[in-house]
């Protein structure tokens, strides 16, 4: 009897202890000391960002912390961040930044390594499975095998095609090598109607982000592992030859779009296909905007590689806390919530784009959202761009020199030489090369 | 006389031309404003559609314009108030009396004129970060001073030099003290130099859009910020940037309106009388 | 004598008055302490970061660098610079001398014609009184390659094909500007031509008239000499604010295509916010200054010559 009596204490003792371990933490309880705090949140003007502000009350009213969401576009955004850093007022807490900025503000010391808060019992959710994000975009955020921020907006690039379109012309989509991708193009374009291709071809960071997708289907490479400039060797001649080539299937006035032109495109059914950020997908199934509801398939970019890697370009984003924030708890308890599994999957269709690969398994959401198989598929393999400092650079003599391409002003072969000479003097300026 | 008639014909459509050209814009943007997305994507252009204002009412419901007009309106009409204030005092100093050094602050304020605003906007930045004051109306207010402030002293001085002093000379003979002399005599005679004044510093306050774009953020974000906000990742919202922007207009309009007289005056630093 | 009740505006008003000297420099006082606040101050700041290599992103390490003159050396050499700059005086003398052209003919023919239609006057002042950035934003959609106005004329006109746009086009991109530039300011222009027009003394018109002078001498020996004077203010403020443009190009076409309209404001805006080469930038726009400054200087002195030939 007595050992009876001993048993089942000891097994109610292990049940709530273990129960006490796993519910023992809450945002609620976590959040207390940070409670009447407010936080700045600086972030893109993307999808995912309107759902969370959409989402923002259930987490002021559970922790106390008031929240204010800044947007701004792609290039002001890190403007804005930057005055704040350098000047280290203090004026953000959550920063969302863009993966290849990651060097570039390790090094200058302006974001926080995140080992102490998810080691931190008392901050750390330990339902939080960190294993849950994507490697590759895990990975993304840190350096040097530290995390500096938990990933929060899946964006790969890849393409967008119209399967209507494309059906109404008796065109098979969709194409998996160039050659198919440019047949296709040339049948679909019908002016001024409908246009084979969008383009993002802007003297902007969209046209070295859609160019570098074509560079790596012709299995060309910005420089090589010893940091050798391979910008202006043959492969990169004929995907640059290639992406030119393309502008004769566009629309005009593609040296004047980024990606949300593209995305009206592509939403107002002017083009059959273009190469396009994933998160983009919501955009496509709105009634209220789109006029292609229904229509649009994804697939990798068409490729010519040697070793068959499916190509896709990686420009996703993680939430990080800025050394000169003055909540990092606070900070931290929000960019927790805000990169949860529960909160990226109620956001799905609201403007979320998840990074964690069990949302991208779910049978209903893949068979609702097509962009999903094809973004579960590209996350292992996704391209990087470089995430050293020094590609802020790069990328203004790569779009200078690419626009003046597309836009006929240069010649392929002089514009490469252009960039690669320019690239070079920035590698050996950054110490990379000798 | 026949030649007359000619001239008078020819400058009247001369005169028609120039307003449907300046104006067609402006009109294509209230039309714009009035349409549904489909009207304004639509290939050829519509002038003929139903029209919605479902426009207007996302501006100030969903993209919360209201508040941005209340910060553009606030520190829109402080700057003016404040420019006006001291700026009028400048100037009157500057235009009766030999001032050591004149000469200098007159160069001054004209080469304000002449620098790249760009350049101030980081020194700005880290002026006002230092001072705690990012994202305030009280910052905006204060960096648009420092552009109203020399206009109106430059201004100002224009007016109060086609003031005789005799009035001064008489007032103060009949033991009005210098101060009363300007105070009750001079400055309402300068009522419509002040007026245009204040006028001019409110549209350029209410029309700024680089300094407000990199020192505000949420909370003082002003009009102009917010319109070019309307350009977005999902699309660029036309319909929305056209209704705000009638909007944003239309004060300025009536303003214009009210001083047309002199307006000339002002835009010229005062060397043209209109 | 006012009468002496001695109330807070009295005492004030003869404290300040009692000597001349008190006087104006009460009046001046703050205006100095202000402009001094918020003029030098962020001026000789602009100066000294000018002579370092500040990079925002490298903020730590460059803020207190000096390097002195190292960044006016490096841009003088720098071949986009130079692009820049033609592109910007290009863009200003083609903008100024169609505005100046067009302002003095229109206004030319409306003097005399005096509309004192206050709707007439403000809606010819449209262009100016809208916000830049609005005026730049309008254009961008007239300009748009689908559905944009201006371009649908355009194309109806056959002046422009489908297979381009306004403002894609590297050759067409820097007079899309223009035109919006001109559209901008020639109401400027004739409003205040025809203003000065307007002031000018009858006499020597008479004289002409009795001595029978043809209207192309009346112009040149009468009006132009007379006019002289307004033509320079407002010559020397529309190349000021030419040469400075940026809303409009920052909202049509960011320096594109290719650098076609790449202007020194955007050259400068781009080092310092897509760059983030802070000590740069200032020194770009130091030289700016510099050439706005010789510009007027010159400008000032050829007409002030020229007039004294009259």
């Amino acid at each position: 009897m007595k050992r009876a009596v001993c048993l089942v204490m000891v097994s109610c003792f292990l049940v709530f202890g273990v129960t006490a371990l796993a519910f023992g933490w809450s945002l609620e309880e976590a959040a207390k000391p940070y409670a009447g705090a407010t936080i700045r949140f600086i972030t893109e003007t993307t999808p995912p960002s309107y759902w969370i502000e959409e989402a923002l009350p259930e987490f002021e009213k559970a922790t106390g912390i008031k929240v204010i969401v800044e947007r701004q576009a792609h290039p002001h955004l890190e403007e804005k961040a930057l005055m704040d850093f350098a000047a280290g007022t203090g004026i953000y807490d959550v920063f969302n930044f863009d993966y290849s900025w990651t060097g570039k503000y390790v090094k200058a010391g302006y974001i926080e390594p995140f080992d102490k808060y998810i080691n931190d019992p008392k901050l750390a959710d330990p339902n939080n499975d960190l294993k849950d994000f994507y490697p590759r975009m895990w990975e993304g955020t840190s350096w040097d095998g530290v995390p500096y921020g938990y990933p929060f907006d899946s964006v790969i690039e890849y393409l967008f095609w119209n399967k209507a379109i494309f059906d109404k012309y008796g065109v098979a989509g969709p194409p998996k090598t160039p050659d198919e991708w440019m047949d296709a193009m040339a049948k679909l374009t019908h002016p001024p109607e409908l246009y084979g291709t969008g383009m993002q071809a802007k003297r902007h960071l969209s046209i070295v982000c859609e160019w570098l997708n074509v560079l790596w289907a012709f299995d060309g490479e910005l420089y090589d592992e010893n940091y050798n400039v391979l910008v202006n060797n043959e492969n990169a001649i004929k995907a640059t030859e290639f992406y030119k080539k393309m502008a004769e299937y566009a629309p005009p006035g593609v040296t004047t779009w980024t990606w949300d032109d593209v995305n009206t495109a592509l939403q107002q059914g002017i083009v059959a296909q273009a190469i396009q950020w994933d998160e983009n997908y919501g955009s496509m199934e709105d009634p209220e905007e789109s006029k292609v509801v229904g229509q649009m398939r994804y697939a990798p970019v068409p490729t010519a590689r040697a070793d068959g890697k499916p190509v896709s370009h990686y420009g996703g984003s993680s939430l990080g806390i800025p050394v000169s924030s003055k909540n990092k708890e606070a900070a931290f308890l929000f960019i927790q919530w805000a990169t949860s599994y529960d909160v990226q999957l109620r956001g799905v269709g609201k403007g979320s784009s998840p990074t964690r690969r069990s949302i991208y398994q779910i049978p209903e959401l893949r068979a609702k959202y097509p962009s999903f198989e094809a973004t579960d598929a590209a996350a292992e393999t996704t391209f990087w761009r470089p995430r050293i400092p020094e590609w802020d650079e790069m990328v203004e003599v790569l779009a200078l020199e690419l626009n003046s391409v597309v836009a006929g002003a240069k010649d392929v072969k002089e514009a490469l030489a252009t960039s690669a000479a320019k690239i070079e003097e920035i590698l050996v300026k950054g110490g990379y090369k000798k | 006389m026949e030649k007359e008639q000619t001239k008078r014909v020819v400058a009247w459509i001369i005169i028609t031309i120039i307003l449907v050209v300046n104006v067609l814009p402006f009109v294509w943007l209230i039309l714009t404003s009035l349409k549904t997305r489909l009207d304004i994507f639509a290939i050829p252009p519509r002038f003929i559609f139903q029209p919605t204002w479902k426009n207007y009412l996302s501006a100030f419901g969903k993209r919360h314009f209201l508040p941005m007009f209340y910060n553009s309106l606030i520190i829109s009409v402080s700057t003016t108030l404040l420019s006006l204030a001291v700026g009028t005092l400048g100037a009157y100093a500057l235009a009766r009396f030999r001032l050591f050094g004149g000469k200098h602050i007159s160069f001054w304020i004209l080469s304000t004129r002449m620098f790249p605003p760009i350049v101030l906007v980081i020194p700005f930045y880290i002026m006002a970060t230092r001072w705690g004051l990012h994202d305030s109306r009280f910052l905006m207010v204060i960096v648009y001073t420092t552009f109203n402030l020399p206009f109106v002293v430059w201004i100002m001085r224009s007016f109060f030099e086609d003031i005789p002093y005799d009035l001064e000379k008489a007032a103060m003979a009949d033991g009005y003290t210098r101060w009363d002399a300007f105070w009750k005599i001079i400055l309402p005679l300068s009522a419509p130099g002040l007026v245009t004044t204040a006028i001019l510093c409110f549209i350029f306050s209410w029309n700024e859009f680089l300094f407000a774009n990199v020192l505000t953020a949420a909370v003082a974000k002003t009009v102009p910020v917010g319109i070019r906000g309307l350009v977005t990742s999902r699309a660029i919202e036309w319909g929305e940037i056209a209704a705000v922007a009638t909007l944003q207009v239309i004060p300025v309009l009536v303003f214009t309106f009210a001083v047309q007289k002199y307006i000339i005056r002002g835009l010229t630093l005062g060397a043209v009388k209109g | 004598m006012p009468n002496t009740s001695f109330s807070l505006y009295q005492r004030f008003s003869s404290w300040i008055s009692k000597t001349e000297n008190r006087f104006k420099w009460a009046l001046i006082l703050p205006t100095i302490v202000l402009l001094a606040l918020i003029t030098v101050y962020p001026t000789l700041y602009a100066l000294r970061l000018a002579l370092s290599d500040y990079n925002l992103a490298r903020a730590a390490e460059t803020l207190k660098g000096y390097i002195g003159l190292t960044n006016f050396r490096e841009i003088l050499r720098d071949v986009t610079f130079w692009t820049s700059l033609r592109t910007t005086v290009l863009f200003m003398a083609v903008v100024v001398t169609v505005e100046f052209f067009l302002g003095l003919v229109i206004a030319l023919i409306l003097q005399g014609v005096i509309t004192r239609s206050k709707i007439v006057r403000t809606f010819i002042l449209l262009p100016m009184i809208m916000a830049p950035i609005v005026v730049g934003l309008t254009w961008t959609y007239l300009y748009q390659s689908e559905f944009g106005l201006v371009t649908y004329i355009l194309r109806q006109l056959r002046l422009m094909s489908y297979r381009t746009a306004p403002l894609a086009d590297v050759r067409t991109a820097l007079p899309a500007l223009m035109v919006v530039d001109i559209w901008q300011w020639t109401p400027f222009l004739i409003m205040v031509l025809l203003a000065g027009l307007e002031a000018l003394p009858t006499a020597p018109y008479e004289a002409a008239r009795i001595d029978k002078a043809p209207p192309f001498l009346v112009f040149r020996k009468i009006t132009l000499p007379l006019l002289k004077p307004v033509i320079l203010i407002v010559l020397v403020l529309r190349i000021m604010d030419a040469i400075r443009v940026f809303d409009i190009v920052y909202a049509l076409t960011e320096g594109g295509p290719g650098e076609a309209t790449d202007v020194l404001s955007m050259f400068i805006y781009r080092n310092s916010f897509y760059l983030w080469n802070i000590g740069k930038a200032s020194a770009i726009s130091f030289v700016l200054l510099y050439i706005i400054m010789i510009i007027s200087v010159i400008l000032v002195n050829v007409l002030s010559r020229v007039k004294a030939t009259v």
